[in-house]
């Protein structure tokens, strides 16, 4: 018997030291010291969830479009001013005067299955997302459009939309392949990534992720990558294990905590404060009762006065938000340095209830929150009670919401929001599209600011476009639409350092440019 | 037999009836609308209503049941809306990297367990029995995501010897599989190893203590052999539950350890299709569960049968 013990004991012995001396992955080659571009190497990147529409981008939230990206092209990509910069489409001419856009498209560009990119090619792949109901606000404007020669596309406005551009060549400018749609229907699209990238999908799967290839065949040039693999994981720590053991060389939509030990570890946050859509988080509020507390102005900005931004910043966000008093970062073009917004007064709050005819405890509002929202809710609610408020929490799944927001019986609730911070993005809360937000009983035509709204977005130029967004800000804070609280950085993302090039964090969360990656070291 | 393995049949019919009435129910009460839950909330209401009306959810529930367990008996275990291919595919797929890891790390709680147990058994009261009883104890309370956290942390991270996440098969990569598999297997087999060695333990010294041992040993026989041929044989019948229960384990996989080596067997698949609701997933995965546990038990009361012959008698 004791014989046998050690002999198992000797063999397992002998198994883990020969596995412990394998070493796996790829390595990256080259000179590592200089940090130089240079060819090879497979990078890593660690993505948090699991996602089944890869291979359709536009049904996708942020991190499928980001995922997607080494595979499938749009037609134009965010510069650093925000604005639809050529990429796919070489040249982008917007008319206002006679509605129309013209765009001018790369040549010689082929997909990843052998067909040709072309005009018609874009225009298949529009009528793809119309056809389907995959896209409906972006092409709300377009009269249609044609292919006018082999590479150029012109595209008929009923009106004039700033956003065109933007609308039609970034959001709905993801080039899937017609001929992919073709063989494999809708369904099929789904799962398989077809585009004109750097990178072939290898494989996909949607529990473990995408394996990409380096494309020969590449537009613009061979990549230095021999491939990429996007590894997902529903459990958050996989990423952050993966990044410490070395398997990963970023890792991807992490929380704050995690953020916070890897930097302190010695790893990159690349996330520059000039990120796009940094998420703005808040409180909205909605309101189809016109007797209701939170219908009344002065509650509602008694409610902003007893929400104390900077201790929820400092309990919440770890050091890396800051407090907001309009849906937009100091710096960014939707920010308006002259509105003050609500600073934190309690006492301020409470004469403001007064005033509105509610003694202490005698409003009741209604608070949405989610799974996981908890604490924050929590802090608010102590607040809100803090300044009279009474505050009755309803725990609803965010499918939940979205039904009740949709139907036409009488709601009322606060409920927190976590937003992009672009003004085309956060203005859908007040929509008349109840589907996904709340609508709100703020006569916004009444308030201008329905006007100013659409100023914004049928400006023919930039500075009148920062004109009409200067004055939403004002009426959106002064009518008290919102109560913004802090935002977080639009992408939280760590990095090993040894994969450079990659641009992620830079302009917008979704952006990166996987063509010009290496790695070193 | 024969009328004994009929009965068990039936039961087993009437068992699986049961557990697909309960967890068909069960799943109606997952909160959230399954579509958006599955497709996200970036689909279009039109999107949302066509896949709604394909997965049958807008029929009545008894509608719903009945559709799925003719299809079930047809052989189609339905399809994955989430995972966008056919139940059985995924099952396919996911089961043989379950069945690795699960029947790797049951030989090692089996071989090593009963090695422990027996030597425990046999060395009782000295130190050596002491220790293994305080590792075994410690073994059986330790909670496995506590486990698998500190194993990656020494491991993978601080010392760099092991891959953190990752599985691969062996027919595909042995010396690859063979590294990624040490942690899981260590993790998943620790508390089998345990239970087997306390198990083992106490049976042995039931055996020990009988009056056919003191006989073999008043015959002359070393002690080695009185263990190995006497004791051994009938200390091991309790075993036979236990070894049920760990038979199960490798085919439902453990959620716990694949979620967090990231390695996507049925235990990541189950978590995914109750995260994702996909309602078919769930339901036809729990069933093939509860068919296979149900399959187990038959085996081990067949087992008991040949290796007890009372239990035939009876």
């Amino acid at each position: 018997m004791k014989r046998i013990i050690v002999l198992l004991l000797a063999m397992v012995m002998i198994f883990g030291l020969t596995a412990c001396t394998q070493t796996g992955g790829d390595e990256s080659t080259g000179d590592s010291a200089s940090g130089e571009a240079q060819y090879g190497g497979t990078a890593v990147i660690t993505l948090t969830g699991t996602y089944n529409v890869m291979g359709n981008p536009v049904t996708g939230g942020a991190q499928v479009k980001f995922a997607c990206r080494p595979a499938i092209e749009t037609l134009a990509r965010y510069g650093e001013d925000g604005q639809a910069e050529p990429w796919l489409a070489k040249e982008i001419v917007t008319d206002p005067d006679n509605l129309t856009m013209t765009l001018t498209l790369q040549e010689g560009v082929t997909y990843h299955d052998g067909s040709a990119f072309n005009a018609q090619a874009v225009c298949d792949v529009w009528d793809i997302y119309r056809d389907n109901a995959l896209l409906t606000t972006q092409f709300d404007n377009v009269d249609y459009y044609e292919a006018t020669s082999e590479y150029v596309v012109t595209v008929y406005l009923t009106e004039w939309n700033a956003y065109t551009a933007i609308y039609l060549c970034i959001e709905a400018g993801y080039m899937i392949s017609p001929t992919e749609y073709e063989r494999v229907g809708l369904e099929g699209l789904n799962t398989s990534i077809v585009g004109t990238g750097p990178f072939v999908c290898e494989s996909y799967d949607v529990v473990t992720g995408i394996e990409y290839v380096k494309n020969e065949n590449y537009w613009g040039g061979e990549p230095y990558l021999d491939g990429i693999n996007i590894v997902f994981h529903d459990e958050s720590s996989v990423g952050e294990n993966m990044l410490l053991s070395g398997e990963a060389n970023i890792a991807t939509w992490l929380t704050l905590d995690q953020l916070d030990r890897l930097v302190g570890n010695g790893y990159t946050f690349i996330c520059d404060d000039s990120c796009m859509s940094p998420t703005c988080n808040g409180v909205f509020f909605a309101s189809g009762n016109e007797d209701d507390p939170i219908s009344n102005l002065l509650v509602r900005q008694a409610f902003c006065h007893a929400i104390d931004k900077e201790a929820i910043v400092a309990a919440f966000a770890n050091g890396y938000g800051i407090a907001l008093d309009q849906i937009a970062i100091p710096g960014t073009k939707e920010y308006n340095e002259d509105v003050e917004g609500y600073d934190y007064d309690v006492e301020k709050a409470k004469e403001l209830l007064k005033e509105a005819g509610y003694d202490e405890g005698e409003c009741v509002i209604t608070f949405y929150y989610q799974s996981g929202e908890e604490d924050m809710y929590l802090a608010i609610k102590s607040m809100l009670e803090e300044a009279g408020f009474t505050v009755e929490g309803d725990n609803r799944t965010g499918s939940e919401n979205r039904i009740i927001y949709g139907t036409s019986d009488p709601y009322t609730c606060c409920c927190l929001f976590y937003a992009p911070t672009t003004i085309d993005n956060w203005w859908r809360y007040f929509s008349a599209t109840p589907f996904t937000y709340a609508v709100n009983t703020i006569d916004t035509a009444a308030a201008g600011i329905q006007a100013a709204y659409e100023g914004a977005m049928t400006a023919k130029t930039t500075e009148e476009m920062t004109e009409y967004m200067m004055l939403l800000q004002e009426l959106v804070t002064e009518n008290c639409m919102y109560c913004p609280i802090y935002s977080t950085p639009a992408l939280i993302a760590v990095s090993d350092e040894k994969l450079q090039g990659h641009g992620i964090g830079e302009i917008w969360l979704c952006q990166w440019t996987p063509e010009s990656a290496y790695l070193v070291g | 037999m024969g009328r004994f393995l009929l009965k068990r049949l039936g039961q087993t019919v009437i068992t699986l009836f049961i557990v697909s009435i309960i967890s068909f129910s069960l799943i109606q009460f997952i909160p959230g609308d399954p579509v958006y839950t599955m497709m996200g909330t970036d689909i279009t209401p039109e999107y949302h209503d066509q896949i709604y009306e394909e997965m049958g959810l807008n029929k009545p529930v008894y509608e719903q049941y009945i559709s799925w367990l003719v299809n079930l008996f047809q052989g189609d275990m339905g399809y994955s809306y989430y995972l966008r291919a056919d139940v059985s595919t995924v099952i396919a797929k996911r089961l043989p990297t379950t069945l690795c890891l699960g029947v790797t790390s049951a030989i090692v709680s089996v071989i090593i367990g009963i090695a422990f147990g027996v030597v425990s058994a046999v060395k009782r009261q000295t130190l050596l029995d002491r220790t293994i009883t305080i590792f075994a104890n410690i073994g059986v309370a330790m909670p496995s995501f506590w486990l698998v956290t500190v194993m990656v942390l020494i491991f993978s991270i601080n010392l760099g010897w092991l891959p953190a996440t990752g599985y691969t098969l062996p027919w595909v990569d042995l010396a690859a599989s063979l590294r990624q598999s040490i942690l899981p297997v260590f993790c998943m087999s620790l508390g089998g190893i345990a239970s087997y060695t306390r198990q083992t333990r106490s049976s042995m010294l039931e055996v020990i203590n009988q009056d056919y041992i003191r006989t073999a040993r008043s015959k002359g026989l070393k002690e080695g052999q009185v263990i190995s041929r006497h004791a051994i044989k009938n200390g091991l019948i309790p075993i036979l539950t236990l070894a049920g229960t760990t038979l199960r384990g490798c085919i439902g996989g453990s959620a716990i350890i694949e979620t967090m080596f990231n390695i996507v067997g049925m235990g990541q698949v189950m978590v995914t299709a109750v995260n994702k609701c996909d309602y078919q997933l769930l339901q036809s995965s729990l069933f093939f569960m509860a068919a296979i546990t149900c399959g187990c038990n038959l085996l081990v009361d067949i087992a008991y049968g040949i290796a007890d012959p009372r239990v035939r008698l009876e």
